[in-house]
């Protein structure tokens, strides 16, 4: 069973927790295990963190979430309409904070990257920027319908997880519109269709996974 | 965020107890120093995650700095009961190399 969210929230950092644990309890029909749980919850709180901290330095301004959920996977879509990145190649470098001073770690987009399953950026200075990301999870959709399972689409929509699965993490292949075939993207809706640029990113996305 | 500082002997524990981000970050960081400079004799001190329910990068950045307000002092820092989403985040950083796990 397919399902979506959108999420507006000002870029305020009390809303920090509440946004990740809002795609936390979105992603639970997934049954995902408490690491995947994790590593969505922490990627969300660096993608919602970023808005926060860069997008919008001087006034809050709206950071929109969009998830969608959809045979075993999970895609999350996180779109300011703030600043922008300049340079985006130099931002997903491990380590690169433009705020030296503040105790930044610089590891945002790292961590996003490593712990989700595909992670692309698209950014224009002046107009914002929107993470994609997809987590494949290990045992699929908790309460599949049982006459779904009936249906002819049952065993295929399984083998295509498992097709997911054996490529594992962070795999290009496995990049989202890229090996999970039309079906699989017209469910993944607002999330995980991205008519945006970011798929003309995703090279650079796979560059930036290249160098972990 | 609740930072509790603990003295034992000549140690310092430094306890993080709730979800440590980009929210509760000025919180934990205040009273972690105020905590580190009402105890800057100690020899040692050691942060003890057992009570972190979240953690993001900020946890890295967060531990830096009281690294090097500790140094200042000549305190020595370790970490302690790290559970492992923390870890994660932890590792990928390198952070152990400057404050290790005991």
């Amino acid at each position: 069973m397919n399902n979506r969210m959108t999420l507006e929230l000002p870029s305020l950092s009390e809303n920090g927790p509440f946004a990740r644990d809002a795609v936390a309890a979105f992603c639970a029909r997934l049954d995902p295990t408490l690491d995947e749980l994790s590593d969505v919850k922490t990627a969300v709180s660096e993608a919602v963190t970023n808005c926060i901290v860069h997008a919008y330095p001087n006034a809050p301004g709206t950071v929109r979430i969009e998830c969608a959920a959809g045979r075993g996977a999970l895609h999350i879509r996180v779109i300011d309409y703030g600043r922008g990145i300049a340079d985006v190649a130099r931002a997903l470098e491990p380590f690169y904070t433009t705020l030296e001073g503040e105790e930044r770690s610089g590891m945002g987009f790292t961590i996003m990257q490593a712990f989700m399953t595909n992670f692309s950026v698209h950014s224009e200075e002046g107009k914002g920027t929107t993470v994609c990301m997809r987590k494949v999870f290990a045992r699929g959709p908790a309460q599949e319908a049982p006459a779904a399972e009936s249906e002819a689409g049952g065993s295929k929509r399984a083998s295509m997880r498992q097709e997911a699965e054996s490529r594992g993490h962070g795999s290009p292949a496995a990049e989202s519109g890229a090996g999970s075939g039309a079906g699989d993207e017209k469910d993944a809706g607002a999330a995980g269709e991205p008519s945006s640029p970011t798929q003309t990113d995703a090279p650079r996305a796979r560059a930036a996974d290249a160098r972990r | 965020m609740d930072v509790v500082g603990k003295v034992s002997g000549e140690t310092l524990y430094i306890f993080l107890i709730g979800e440590l981000d980009e929210h509760s970050a000025p919180r934990a960081r205040r009273l972690a120093d105020e905590a580190i400079d009402a105890n800057a004799g100690c020899a040692r001190a050691v942060f003890d995650l057992s009570g972190v329910r979240f953690m993001d990068s900020t946890g890295i950045g967060f531990l830096v700095g009281r690294y090097k307000r500790l140094r200042r002092y000549g305190i020595a820092a370790a970490l302690q009961s790290v559970g492992i989403a923390a870890d994660k985040v932890l590792s990928m950083s390198g952070v152990y190399a400057l404050i290790p796990k005991l």
